[in-house]
C-alpha cells in the first residue's frame, strides 16, 4: 500500500490536512477576505463584543480582530515555513558532513550540536533574537537556527545508518564518489523522515514565534500576530475575553493542524515507527 | 548679611503642633498588616543607590528628610523645625530635638552632614545627587543647627530638601553595615527595616519609638505581583489590601464595589511622544506642529487611558511650581486637515502609497519605545502611529526592553525620530523639568535635553530663573520658557498621570501623594 493510501484513511490526517490547506489559503488570500485593514484603528470601539459588525469583536484599539487573526496566520505560516527550510538547510548540511565525514570533524560539530541542544529552547531563542534584535526576519532567524540541532542529529543517524548498508557499499565498490553517494543514493532516503519532522517542526516553530512576540521580542506592531495579540489581549482578559481568546484559539489549531498531519505523514512513510510517539 | 526668608513665608508652621491637632489617630485601631502588590522590587533600599518608585515606596516610610513635601504639594518641615536664609548660598536649619534613628544613634547636625557627604562626595556620587542640582553639602553650626550650602544661589532648594530621596541616614548604621546598607536602611522614620527576600516581598513594621505621632499600622509587606492581572486577582481575593498600578480596565468595576476603595489625585509625571528636533524633517518646526495636529488626544484619553490620566496640557503637570497652562488644545487642536496643510507647506506631498514624499524622501520615522514602563505607554506608541498615517506619516515603531530603551535615550546621539518617554518633576519645582529638558547644553549623556531642543532664549530664561532666590519673578520667568515651547512643540504632550492606588474597604486612613514616591503608610490602618 502507498504512503498517500495510508495517510488517507487516517481521519485525524486528513483532518489536520484540510486545515493546514485552509491556514495556507487564508495566508495566501488575506488581503480579498479579511473585512477590513487589520492596522486601522477605531478608538471608540475598543473591546467591541463579536457582532455584525466585528464577527469576532474588536481589540483595544478597536481593530477588528477577524482581520488581525487572518494576517496573523501569514506570519505564522511564513515564520513556520522559512525557519523549517533553515533549520533543514543547515540540519542536512551539518549532518552529513558529520556522518559522512566521522573522525575528528563528526566529533567536534556533534559536540557542539549538543551544547546547543542543552539550552532551553526559550533560552536559545531569544539568546538569538536579543543577539539580532527583534523583528520579523530575526525571529525567523532564531527559530530556524534552534531547529538546526535537532535535525542535524537525526541526519547524522541516518546517515551513519545507510552507510553501511549493502547498496551504498555496492555504489562505493564501483568507485562512486563520495559526493554521489551522498547525493544519489543517502539523501532521498533520508527524506521521508525530515518531511515528517520538518512538519512537526512547523508546529513548534508557530508556537516559538507566538512566544516571542507575546514576549515582544518578535514581530513589531502595528503587524499582526498572533502571539502579540495573546500578550496584549491578556492585560483586558477580565472585561474582554475574546480579545486573547481568539488568537489563542488560532495558535492552538494552527499547531494541532502541523501536528496530525506530521503524525499521520509519519504513520504513512514511515511504517516501522507507526503507533509510536 | 542676614536675610529673612522670602521663600514660601509662614509655610514652617512648627511641624508638632500642626500633627497634633489632626484627629486621625482616634477613630482608628492601631494594629494589623497592610500587604502591598506591586509589580516590581526594589533595585535597593538606600536612596543613594535608588530613586525610582519601587525602593522609594518602601525607604519614604523609614526614613525621613530636613523638610516634605505634603499632599498639597506645599514644603512643610519634618526634621528641620525652621530655616532662615543666610545668603543667597546658605539656608541655615534648626533640626528637631530628642529624635533617635532606628539604632539608638541621636539625630543630630552630624547626621545631616554624614549624609549629603555621603551622596555627594561619595564615588560614584549618589543617584539622587544629580537631581539635587547645585546643593553642595551641609556645614554644622551646632548639634542641632546645620547649613545647607550650594555651590551658586539655587531656587529650588527647599523643594529639593523636601524630595523623597532626601532621607537623612543613620552614621554609625552605614558605617557598620557597609554595603549591606542598601538592603536594611536605618533612618529616624515611623517604620523601620525588618526583612528583604529578593524579588518576593519587603517588611517593615511600626517604629515604636518614633518622634511624632506613631504610626497605626503593625506591620506592612510589600508584595512582587509583575502581571497586572495577579495583582488584581490577589485584591479580589483578599490575599493583598493594595494594589499599585492597578489595571484601569477594572476601574469603573472596582468604583462602583463597596468592598473596594478607589483612590487617585493628579500626579505630576508627563507621558509624552519626543521629537528629535535636530533630526531632518523635525528640524522643520511645521512638520512637528504637523504632527501635534495629527494627534487625537482626547481620543487616546477616553479610550486607551479611560479616565486613568489626566490631559496634558503643556510639558509640566500642574501642581508643579512654575507650571503655566501651554493651551495645546487651543492651538493645536485635534486637525487632519491642518496638519496636511502644513505639511504641504513644508513641502511635501502625497506619494503612491499615501505616504508623503519630498525629494523623493518618504516622510518615515523611527520611534523608539518600551511598553509597560508608563501605563499603557506601548498603546500610545501604537496609537499615535496609526493617526500619523491617516495624515500621510509613517513611524516604524521599535518596541524594546525599558533597559533598552532607556540606554538609547541616554546616549548620544540618539538615532531615532521619536521617542515614548514620561518625566517626573521629582522636586516638584520647574527648574528640574525646564532646565534639564531644554537647556541647548544639557543633551544626554549630561542631562535629559533627548529632543536636541536649542533656544538661546529658553537658555538664558532657565539659567536666570535658576539663580534667582524671588520665587515670583522665577514663576514670570518659567511662564515665558513655556509660551516660546508652546509655538515650537519638541514633543507631543499625551497626558500627566493620575496617581491611582486601589484597596480594599478594611483599609482606613490612607491618603494618596500626587507625587508617586511619597507613599505615606504612617496614618493607615487596616480593620480585619
Amino acid at each position: 500500500m502507498g504512503g498517500w493510501a495510508r495517510f488517507r484513511r487516517n481521519r485525524l490526517a486528513l483532518l489536520g490536512l484540510v486545515l493546514v490547506v485552509v491556514l495556507g489559503l487564508t495566508a495566501v488570500l488575506a488581503p480579498w477576505i479579511a473585512p477590513y485593514d487589520p492596522a486601522r484603528q477605531s478608538l471608540v470601539e475598543k473591546r467591541a463584543r463579536p457582532g455584525a459588525k466585528y464577527v469576532l469583536g474588536a481589540d483595544e484599539f478597536g481593530r477588528d480582530i477577524l482581520s488581525r487573526v487572518i494576517y496573523g496566520t501569514r506570519v505564522a505560516l511564513l515564520v513556520g515555513v522559512l525557519s523549517a527550510l533553515i533549520a533543514l538547510a543547515g540540519g542536512l548540511v551539518l549532518g552529513m558532513t558529520a556522518g559522512f565525514a566521522g573522525g575528528w570533524l563528526d566529533a567536534t560539530l556533534m559536540r557542539a550540536v549538543e551544547i546547543l541542544l542543552a539550552f532551553p529552547y526559550l533560552l536559545l531563542a531569544l539568546a538569538i533574537v536579543a543577539a539580532l534584535g527583534p523583528g520579523a526576519l530575526n525571529t525567523t532567524i532564531a527559530v530556524g537556527i534552534w531547529g538546526i540541532p535537532a535535525v542535524t542529529r537525526i541526519v547524522r543517524g541516518a546517515v551513519l545508518a545507510l552507510r553501511e548498508t549493502e547498496y551504498v557499499g555496492a555504489a562505493r565498490a564501483l568507485g562512486a564518489p563520495g559526493r554521489d553517494l551522498l547525493r544519489r543514493h543517502i539523501a532521498p532516503n533520508i527524506l521521508p523522515g525530515l518531511i515528517v519532522y520538518a512538519t512537526l517542526f512547523m508546529a513548534n516553530a508557530i508556537l516559538l514565534e507566538a512566544a516571542l512576540s507575546f514576549l515582544g521580542l518578535g514581530v513589531q506592531p502595528p503587524t499582526a500576530s498572533w502571539g502579540l495579540m495573546v500578550s496584549t489581549g491578556r492585560d483586558v482578559l477580565l472585561v474582554a475575553p475574546h480579545v486573547a481568546t481568539v488568537p489563542g484559539l488560532a495558535i492552538m489549531v494552527a499547531v494541532l493542524a502541523f501536528n496530525l498531519v506530521g503524525d499521520g505523514l509519519r504513520d504513512a512513510l514511515d511504517p516501522r515507527m507507526r503507533g509510536s510517539t | 548679611m542676614r536675610m529673612r526668608s522670602r521663600l514660601l513665608p509662614g509655610l514652617l508652621v512648627l511641624g508638632l503642633a500642626v500633627a497634633s491637632i489632626v484627629p486621625s489617630a482616634d477613630a482608628q485601631k492601631r494594629g494589623g498588616t497592610l500587604t502591598i502588590v506591586r509589580p516590581t522590587d526594589p533595585v535597593s533600599l538606600d536612596p543613594n543607590l535608588e530613586t525610582t518608585a519601587p525602593g522609594a515606596w518602601v525607604y519614604f516610610n523609614m526614613l525621613e528628610g530636613l523638610l516634605t513635601l505634603d499632599d498639597k504639594m506645599q514644603v512643610k518641615p519634618l526634621l528641620a523645625t525652621s530655616y532662615e536664609v543666610m545668603s543667597p548660598t546658605k539656608v541655615r536649619f534648626k533640626l528637631r530635638p530628642n529624635v533617635k534613628f532606628h539604632d539608638g544613634t541621636p539625630f543630630n547636625a552630624a547626621a545631616v552632614k554624614f549624609t549629603f557627604d555621603r551622596a555627594l562626595r561619595g564615588t560614584p556620587p549618589a543617584r539622587w545627587a544629580s537631581l539635587a542640582g547645585s546643593l553642595d553639602g551641609a556645614e554644622v553650626v551646632d548639634d542641632l543647627t546645620v547649613d545647607v550650602v550650594t555651590k551658586e544661589p539655587y531656587g529650588p532648594i527647599l523643594r529639593t530638601l523636601a524630595m523623597y530621596c532626601m532621607g537623612i541616614v543613620s552614621p554609625t548604621a552605614v558605617q557598620k553595615q557597609g554595603a549591606d546598607f542598601s538592603r536594611a536602611p536605618v533612618g529616624t522614620g515611623p517604620f523601620k527595616f525588618v526583612e528583604w527576600k529578593t524579588n518576593t516581598h519587603v517588611i517593615i513594621e511600626r517604629n515604636n519609638d518614633y518622634w511624632g505621632d506613631k504610626a497605626l499600622l503593625d506591620r506592612v509587606i510589600f508584595k512582587v505581583v509583575p502581571e497586572e492581572g495577579a495583582r488584581m486577582i490577589a485584591l479580589q481575593t483578599g490575599d493583598a489590601d493594595m494594589v499599585l498600578f492597578p489595571s484601569p480596565a477594572q476601574l469603573p468595576a472596582l468604583r462602583k464595589d463597596s468592598k473596594f476603595t478607589v483612590h487617585e489625585t493628579t500626579g505630576i509625571r508627563v507621558v509624552f511622544a519626543g521629537f528629535h528636533a535636530g533630526m531632518p524633517p523635525l528640524d522643520d518646526v511645521r512638520v512637528r506642529q504637523a504632527l501635534l495636529h495629527a494627534v487625537d488626544r482626547k481620543a487616546i484619553l477616553d479610550n486607551i487611558m479611560e479616565g486613568s490620566a489626566g490631559p496634558a496640557r503643556g510639558v509640566l503637570a500642574p501642581g508643579v511650581f512654575g507650571y503655566k497652562d501651554m493651551q495645546l488644545d487651543k492651538l493645536y487642536p485635534f486637525d487632519r486637515a491642518k496638519a496636511k496643510a502644513l505639511l504641504t507647506q513644508a513641502g511635501w506631498t502625497p506619494g503612491p502609497d499615501g505616504i508623503m514624499v519630498k525629494g523623493g524622501q518618504r516622510l518615515s520615522l523611527s520611534w523608539l519605545a518600551a511598553r509597560g514602563r508608563y501605563p499603557k505607554d506601548g498603546e500610545i506608541t501604537e496609537a499615535i502611529q496609526a493617526m500619523f498615517k491617516d495624515v500621510g506619516v509613517e513611524a516604524k515603531v521599535q518596541v524594546l526592553e525599558w533597559a533598552a530603551v532607556f540606554q538609547q535615550v541616554r546616549a548620544n546621539p540618539f538615532n531615532h525620530h521619536m521617542f515614548t518617554l514620561g518625566w517626573v518633576t521629582s522636586n516638584a519645582d520647574a527648574d528640574y523639568s525646564l532646565y534639564a529638558l531644554f537647556h541647548s547644553k544639557q543633551v544626554p549623556p549630561t542631562g535629559w535635553n533627548t529632543s536636541r531642543y536649542a533656544n538661546p532664549r529658553v537658555d538664558t530664561l532657565v539659567e536666570q530663573a535658576r539663580r534667582s532666590l524671588n520665587q515670583t519673578e522665577r514663576e514670570k520667568l518659567y511662564g515665558e520658557v513655556q509660551d516660546i515651547l508652546a509655538k515650537e512643540m519638541v514633543w507631543i504632550p499625551v497626558y500627566t498621570t493620575k496617581e491611582i492606588i486601589v484597596t480594599r474597604s478594611s483599609v482606613k486612613g490612607f491618603h494618596i501623594h500626587p507625587v508617586e514616591y511619597n507613599l505615606a503608610l504612617w496614618k493607615t490602618s487596616v480593620e480585619k
